[in-house]
């Protein structure tokens, strides 16, 4: 049994706590979802359970970790290693090989386990997460979600009996976050401790046995998701949970928990012909326009993307979804100049774009790791570079209540209020082409919020904005939605076109919401309005009352 | 500077899909490479040079050689007006050859030899692992900075903080690259910290064995070794010409 007894870090560059009197008991065979908004101390407790505090981060601490009444303390690195398996939120910084079957292996030959069992081990786990044709594949040409796949692949070749994970899913597609959230729950049932810290709850809240919240780096409640996931409304609430939530319908998954009946009965004498029909925009002008764009890294790799003809337009927004590594990156990094294109075209605003050096600065990218995009001691100085003028600053951060944050060094933030940070800065720099990079990961509810307004209003000033992101939460809000599959455009359309022929048309699977309306379609026979979010099912309610 | 790093990290990164090297030939012919390095003998330069290239050649490292040779043009093309200017033809025929056999016999290397397998090698001869990991890390960890230090450039290219003369920028891109390889290198102790590193004797899941082609390359390197001690004993080279 895990145990942790009165737990208390602050961080000696802070005046709050990082966790505060934290107490709870896990028990093998748990699955264990840990959630809390971006600060509240749930990075900090994956490290203090990793024992990576105090013994790499300088941190007071008090109170006591223990497994089977041996307190962390007492532990040799034998023993942490036999006991925790670790997934870290950033893997690339934590690559300690090359080759992709190395980096797997490596845990394996460091506990001296016989070569066979490694390669068979090795064959397994590549095999149930689906990563087999990356195994010779060089990591640094992994694209992130890849890369994600291979650190969850080397914790789970060596599976000890407690696995902790810092937001396994943040950049993996709807669909392998169904198989991850099946195998870590069959861990569970085999007899291990899985812990996961997560913001993004759809599905993997519906499996787990217990989520507890943190809120300022204290418990605030630990029970079962469907008795406390109301209490994640303000922070990250779970898909299918906002539908009806005054009702109380708790709906949690498509597959439990679901009042199908009640609801079918609610909403089948409702007049949907009008509601949420596809809008026909006036197109504007052209804003960046791609002819026959072909990519690839050398001559003599495969093609990254094929024949992509696409033109965005001024005041738009738009979101590149795909499967890990099918070109999402890179296209965006064709759009901005920084690699150049074997054959095509790339144009801004009729100039064409042979490379960014070369190129007048109209654009601005950040890129996934938001570490690289912020460069002033604080996320106030970063501003200040590109404005210039104090006041409209603090205004800046005062209007999204980031005020008592902005004179933090940025080194002291956490991974969600850098990247927030990083996004607010990135919208002040008067661009008329944003690109971001996987803008949600680390993201509390918060934070997407604050992001979604910044497109809003990046769009009414005419800029346009792109995201290469495959978070539902995100992607339904936008104009329009690029769906890419081993380099070519799959789909292309409103999100409500898009997601509704994803399945059909490519290896991807919609947000909970829109498969919850094609259940609901199949079982009644009814033809029901393309709702995209619970917001718009609510709508949906409510005509029918 | 972009162009520079980008090459870098193409003309440093293993290949897998290449020719591979036993790791502990790789780096006992690095080792007689320098050897030769310090002998101040100009035609010694000049066949070693020919034997470099012949060895990417013969190893599909090409690719990667142009990629140092771009990469090093940026250098070369200032190192040797100077030198000219300071020393004579010589003396930039001495400073470039260095350069080049350094730059391409670092490509092969890196192109060829698996730095896991190194360590692998290198803990058979005994060596303690935690030093047996050391070459494999630097193996590793140079096209992976390379690569960050490009990422980095770009996106700060993006922003726009680089313009003008160099030396405005530089000290800003360069303080940024050293806190993130300070970063990645703290990152990397907390990994082998938590994945077990050298908590015990290490298994090791294939085997590493001497090939033909190891044969062969020893072979050469013989030859030129003794071709060496002859030509330098006998003057035989001033014989021949």
């Amino acid at each position: 049994m895990l145990k942790v007894k009165d737990l208390t870090v602050k961080y000696p560059t802070q005046r709050s706590y990082a966790l505060k009197s934290v107490n709870f008991e896990a028990q093998i065979g748990e699955f264990i979802v840990v959630a809390g908004a971006s600060g509240s101390g749930k990075s900090t407790l994956a490290q203090v359970l990793m024992t990576l505090i105090p013994n790499f981060t300088k941190a007071e601490i008090s109170g006591d970790v223990s497994f089977n009444n041996l307190s962390f303390n007492e532990f040799t690195r034998e023993n942490l290693v036999n006991t925790l398996g670790y997934v870290p939120q950033y893997p690339s910084d934590f690559t300690t090989s090359l080759l992709v079957e190395e980096e797997i292996v490596f845990l394996l030959e460091n506990l001296a386990i016989d070569s066979e069992e490694i390669l068979s081990s090795l064959n397994q786990v590549l095999e149930e997460l689906g990563i087999s044709k990356l195994k010779r594949r060089l990591i640094p040409e992994l694209s992130s979600g890849e890369l994600q796949r291979v650190f969850l692949a080397s914790a789970l070749a060596f599976t000890p009996p407690i696995i902790i994970l810092d937001e396994p899913i943040a950049r993996i597609d709807p669909k392998t976050e169904v198989k991850l959230v099946e195998l870590l729950r069959n861990l569970a049932d085999k007899g291990h401790l899985v812990i996961a810290f997560e913001h993004r709850l759809d599905y993997i809240a519906t499996k787990a046995d217990r989520l507890i919240i943190l809120k300022k780096g204290k418990i605030v409640s630990d029970e079962h998701p469907s008795k406390n996931i109301e209490m994640l409304e303000e922070i990250d609430p779970p898909e299918l949970s906002l539908i009806d939530s005054k009702n109380k319908y708790k709906i949690l998954s498509l597959e439990n928990h679901i009042d199908s009946k009640r609801i079918i009965s609610r909403i089948k004498d409702a007049n949907t012909s009008e509601l949420f029909k596809l809008e026909n925009k006036k197109p504007s002008d052209t804003a960046i326009s791609l002819n026959h764009v072909n990519f690839r890294y050398n001559n003599k790799s495969n093609w990254i993307l094929k024949d992509i003809n696409l033109q965005f337009r001024k005041g738009e927004s738009i979101g590149l979804m795909g499967i890990n590594g099918c070109g999402k990156s890179t296209l965006m990094k064709v759009i901005l100049g920084v690699e150049k294109v074997k054959e095509g075209e790339v144009w801004h605003k009729g100039r064409r774009i042979k490379n960014v050096r070369k190129g007048k600065k109209d654009s601005i990218y950040v890129p996934e790791n938001a570490k690289l995009f912020l460069i002033g001691p604080t996320p106030v100085k970063d501003l200040e570079r590109q404005l210039r003028n104090e006041e409209e600053v603090m205004e800046i951060y005062s209007k999204f209540k980031m005020q008592k944050l902005m004179k933090r060094k940025l080194y002291h933030l956490s991974e969600g209020e850098r990247r927030l940070f990083a996004l607010i800065n990135s919208f002040h720099f008067q661009e008329d082409f944003i690109l971001l990079d996987e803008p949600t990961i680390a993201l509390d509810k918060k934070g997407r919020t604050i992001l979604l307004e910044l497109v809003k209003t990046a769009k009414n000033k005419g800029n346009t904005v792109i995201l290469a992101s495959n978070d539902p939460r995100i992607v339904t809000s936008l104009d329009r939605l690029i769906v890419i599959e081993k380099g070519n455009i799959c789909l292309d359309g409103p999100p409500r076109e898009v997601l509704y022929n994803l399945e059909q048309h490519t290896n991807l699977i919609p947000n909970q919401t829109v498969r919850f309306i094609q259940k609901l379609e199949k079982e009644t026979g009814l033809s029901l309005p393309r709702i995209l979010n619970p917001k718009e099912f609510n709508v949906l309610l409510k005509e029918a009352e | 500077m972009s162009f520079m790093l980008k090459r870098i990290y193409d003309g440093f990164l293993y290949k897998p899909d290449k020719l591979q090297i036993h790791p502990l030939m790789g780096i006992s012919i690095i080792f007689v490479q320098f050897g030769f390095l310090v002998l101040n003998k100009n035609w010694v330069l000049a066949l070693l040079l020919t034997f470099i290239i012949f060895e990417n050649v013969i190893f599909k490292n090409i690719r990667g050689s142009l990629s140092i040779l771009w990469a090093l043009l940026p250098i070369i093309v200032p190192l040797g007006g100077l030198t000219y200017i300071f020393g004579g033809w010589l003396l930039v025929y001495r400073v470039l050859m260095r350069l080049l056999v350094g730059g391409l016999g670092f490509s092969f290397f890196f192109s060829i030899v698996n730095p896991s397998d190194l360590t692998r090698s290198l803990e058979k001869l005994k060596i303690p692992a935690k030093i047996a990991l050391i070459p494999s890390l630097a193996l590793m960890m140079i096209p992976r900075i390379a690569k960050d230090a490009e990422d980095t450039f770009t996106t700060l290219k993006i922003r726009g903080e680089i313009k003008g003369f160099f030396l405005r920028w530089l000290p800003k891109v360069l303080a940024i690259f050293i806190a993130s390889v300070i970063y990645r290198s703290e990152f990397l102790a907390q990994s082998l910290y938590f994945k077990g590193f050298g908590i015990q004797r290490r298994t090791h899941y294939r085997k590493i064995s001497f090939r033909w082609v190891d044969l062969f390359r020893l072979f050469i390197w013989s030859s030129f070794i003794v071709c060496f001690i002859l030509f330098d004993r006998y003057d035989l080279f001033y014989f021949f010409i």
